[in-house]
């Protein structure tokens, strides 16, 4: 319980902090450049006025990135993790596909954007969050990989000694024993996600749908010259990627909790 | 009863070579006798115990428990080893009935007795982070009467414990072992477990292991057989063995 509230201080202290720095600058900028050029950085509080009068609009658009997201994060958590795992335990297949996975793995996702993009319809929600999918699929195949090749061989001959089946070997040993480094694969994910989810959303514009998502609300606000609504834009995907962000530490918290005795 | 006989197992190594690991193993351990094997760090006692096990096919020879073929890990045969044999992410209770199918009350009865009689009540929903080291040994054991093994096989399952607890563990194996009647084969590198654990001591070469020795030790069942005379003969009669060059 002690430790809950000293975290949820630190991340109060945190926000705070940078909303300072960020009320800093601003001043800063617009004390030393001419004021056309200091409007791109407007200060908090002119930022989070946008909300009042266009929270409708920023709240649809908060949804969309945010179903994408959590879409993306969790199709590619249920094929990425089975597959690393059984990469990573079964000894032939580890050396059969590994070379194939560190190949694909360092290979810039971005490459595959406009194939993707014309594969699936251009702009189509399939084609953001199968980017999104692609870019996060990876990093979270990799960390499965590396955390089921590295559990304790005594680990599972102990649980096969005692009479458990192979696949339950993976229910009660490997997957237990990977999940600390596929939670800190997952925080790393959720960053990736949303720059691929936000790329995706600002590259089309077609049918402005009112879920086209923060990406879309950002960019559009910036040709509009409306930087308060830029910035309540990026405040919005902060939101988003901190509140995900908690989700996770809560689940890993439970799902690992004898890592925290 | 456990036959071992001309027991010889290769790990395939990198290049297609083999690394021989055990080479013409032939022993024999009575159903309800305790066996104690010594050797040289490396030589192959683990492999010896994970094939009693069922957990790795040998290349040849013959393996049976009570007139079957070892062919796959059974339930009448248990396995403790060293460190890591309790799943950290799993309770006291979990580790426990590992594997286990519990039907009815009368399992969980059994179960609940077992951790009981191993002074581990009230322990159940502990994780393995929050028992001592002895604490851990006792849940381990209590896996192994758990699930009602006849055949119970330990790979240095000591040897991370400090000297008292080590003594104290060593006596509750002597007493299970009385009390359930089990058939008791335990790797060790140390000497004095060997002889106060082992009713035979069975000594393994160096890589590839065969047996090199077979010191009988019938005076051992009793805690008090630690201070004995004959104990520390024994002892030294053992240690022999390892001063002398193994051919
Ligand atoms: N899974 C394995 N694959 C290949 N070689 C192994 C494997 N396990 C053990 N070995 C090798 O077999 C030999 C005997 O190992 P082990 O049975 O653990 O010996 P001990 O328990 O007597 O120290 C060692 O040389 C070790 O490197
Ligand atoms: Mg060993």
């Amino acid at each position: 319980m002690k430790a809950i509230r000293r975290q949820t201080l630190g991340y109060l202290l945190s926000v705070l902090v940078l909303l300072v720095l960020w009320q800093l600058l601003s001043w800063l900028l617009e004390a030393t450049l001419d004021p056309r050029r200091a409007r791109v950085l407007p200060g908090p509080l002119e930022a989070f006025l946008v909300f009042p009068r266009h929270w409708r609009e920023i709240g649809n658009h908060f949804l969309g990135t945010g179903a994408r997201l959590v879409a993306a994060l969790l199709l590619s958590l249920v094929t990425a993790v089975p597959l690393g795992l059984w990469v990573g335990h079964e000894r032939r297949v580890r050396e059969l596909l590994s070379p194939l996975i560190y190949t694909a793995y360092p290979i810039p996702k971005v490459v595959f954007w406009p194939i993707l993009f014309v594969l699936l319809g251009i702009g189509s929600e399939v084609s953001k969050v199968a980017f999104a999918v692609l870019v996060v699929f990876f990093q979270l195949l990799v960390s499965a990989r590396d955390a089921a090749a590295n559990v304790p061989k005594d680990y599972v001959l102990s649980a096969l000694a005692a009479g458990l089946s192979r696949p339950k070997v993976y229910w009660h040993v490997v997957l237990p024993a990977a999940l600390p480094a596929i939670f800190t694969s997952l925080r790393i994910s959720l960053g990736l996600g949303i720059f691929a989810i936000y790329l995706a959303e600002t590259a089309v514009q077609l049918g402005r749908s009112p879920y086209a998502g923060l990406g879309f609300y950002i960019n559009s606000s910036f040709k509009a010259f409306s930087f308060e609504s830029v910035f309540a834009g990026i405040v919005a995907i902060g939101i988003l990627g901190l509140g995900l962000y908690v989700l996770i530490e809560i689940a890993e918290r439970w799902l690992c909790r004898w890592k925290y005795l | 009863m456990i036959e071992v006989e001309d027991l010889h197992l290769a790990y395939p190594q990198a290049g297609g070579m083999e690394n021989p690991v055990l080479a013409g193993v032939s022993l024999r351990v009575e159903r309800g006798a305790s066996l104690a094997i010594l050797g040289p760090s490396g030589c192959g006692k683990s492999s010896f115990l994970y094939v009693l096990a069922g957990l790795i096919r040998p290349t040849s020879g013959r393996v049976e428990i009570d007139g079957h073929p070892v062919e796959k890990p059974r339930p009448e045969v248990a396995l403790i080893l060293q460190e890591t044999g309790l799943l950290p992410w799993k309770t006291v209770w979990q580790n426990a009935t590992l594997g286990l199918k519990l039907q009815g009350v009368a399992d969980v009865k059994r179960i609940k007795r077992a951790l009981r009689d191993l002074g581990l009540e009230g322990f159940e929903r502990r994780y393995p982070a929050q028992l001592s080291g002895g604490e851990k040994k006792r849940v381990s054991l209590a896996r192994a009467l758990a699930q009602d093994a006849t055949v119970l096989l330990m790979d240095e399952p000591l040897a991370a414990l400090d000297a008292l607890t080590k003594e104290q563990t060593q006596n509750l194996i002597l007493k299970l072992w009385h009390k359930h009647g089990f058939t008791l084969v335990l790797v060790t590198h140390d000497i004095e477990e060997a002889v106060f654990l082992g009713q035979r001591i069975v000594i393994f070469s160096g890589r590839p292991a065969r047996v090199v020795g077979t010191i009988p030790n019938p005076e051992m069942g009793d805690p008090a057989y630690r201070q004995s005379q004959t104990f520390f003969d024994r002892v030294r009669e053992v240690r022999s063995f390892f001063q002398v060059p193994t051919p």
